[in-house]
């Protein structure tokens, strides 16, 4: 159980810096979505479902989502 | 300010959070060994006397009700807002009536619609069964609000917007959305027609593991699930019409 938590700790943070790390919004939307999937099997793993159910339709769906939308109608507003 | 300058009041200020931060978490209790006694109290008070399995449930509507009303209204003012905001202008109306129908782009494969086809009823079901039973598994009315649209959001991706319309009307889902809405008011306030407090729990509280148990909590998951739903259809339709709007402009 130490070792399935100190594990997705890593990813989590190596995500997280990933986010930050990717420049192009269109790229880091997806990141973002990856990140949120693994927060979720963070937040399992420390046994919280609701909390990890939360994240998965939050931080998976809505936030790529929202994300996507705005940056297509900003690249239609640019042309 | 010269950026020398902004780097080392970065710098100051970064030395002085962080090593606040450090001192703060060093003093926290070990990981794994919390001390909560409203968390204890919580887990016992959830299954004996709210009669619900799901602690969080218990805590968020029922103990702690009154808040969860507020969220539920910051999602309906910001899904108003959005509404507003990207409402269709006089200039769009004039110039593309909305009876276009074609999208751009060739249609979609047999494939992705036949996809879609066998997804939604199974993730419609799957977000029905986590807001009804709320007090008894992980999930909950915002779960599965947002599981529930995000099956309707796959039919928009997979198949295109039309068909989304045709199956989500705005005005249902605003129909929904606001009974959602409302009803957790109307459920407070039928509290105060036997005399108790605001959202005292009116309904009876049954057996811990049953469906139909934890009294107002069933039925406060149900309309929080229906809010949460409606007003996702919502902004997600505005959205790809926007987009669409956008796009025909652009062909012309």
């Amino acid at each position: 159980m130490i070792a399935l938590q100190t594990s997705l700790f890593l990813v989590v943070a190596v995500l997280g810096t990933m986010v930050v790390l990717v420049r192009d919004p269109l790229h880091q939307a997806i990141v973002i979505g990856l990140f949120g999937l693994s927060l979720a099997a963070l937040f399992t793993a420390l046994e919280a479902p609701d909390v990890a159910l939360s994240e998965i339709v939050v931080g998976g769906l809505v936030a790529p989502l929202v994300v996507l939308f705005a940056l297509a109608k900003l690249r239609s507003l640019e042309r | 300010m010269n950026p020398r300058a902004l780097r080392l009041l970065f710098l100051v200020g970064a030395l002085v959070l962080g090593s606040s931060l450090v001192r703060a978490s060093l003093k926290l209790p070990a990981f794994g060994h919390m001390q909560s006694p409203y968390g204890d109290a919580a887990n016992v008070i959830a299954v004996q006397e709210r009669q619900t399995t799901d602690a969080v449930t218990a805590v968020i509507f029922d103990i702690r009700g009154f808040d969860t009303q507020h969220e539920e209204f910051i999602l309906f003012g910001a899904v108003g807002a959005v509404l507003l905001l990207l409402r269709p202008s006089e200039e769009d109306e004039r110039e593309l009536p909305e009876k276009e129908e074609r999208e751009p782009g060739p249609p979609r494969s047999a494939l992705l619609r036949m996809s879609a086809r066998l997804y939604l009823p199974v993730c419609f079901i799957a977000g029905l069964e986590l807001i009804t039973h709320g007090q008894l598994t992980p999930g909950g009315g915002f779960q599965g609000g947002v599981a529930v649209a995000s099956a309707f959001v796959t039919v928009l991706l997979l198949v295109g917007l039309g068909p989304y319309e045709k199956l989500v009307p705005s005005t249902p889902a605003e129909l929904i959305e606001s009974l959602g809405a409302g009803g957790y008011a109307v459920l407070g306030l039928a509290a105060l027609a036997f005399g108790m407090t605001f959202l005292t729990n009116v309904l009876p509280l049954g057996h811990a593991g049953s469906l139909l148990s934890a009294g107002n909590s069933f039925l406060l998951d149900l309309v929080v699930g229906m809010a949460v739903a409606g007003g996702l259809v919502l902004i997600v339709g505005i959205y790809a019409r926007q987009l669409l709007r956008v796009r025909k402009k652009e062909e012309r």
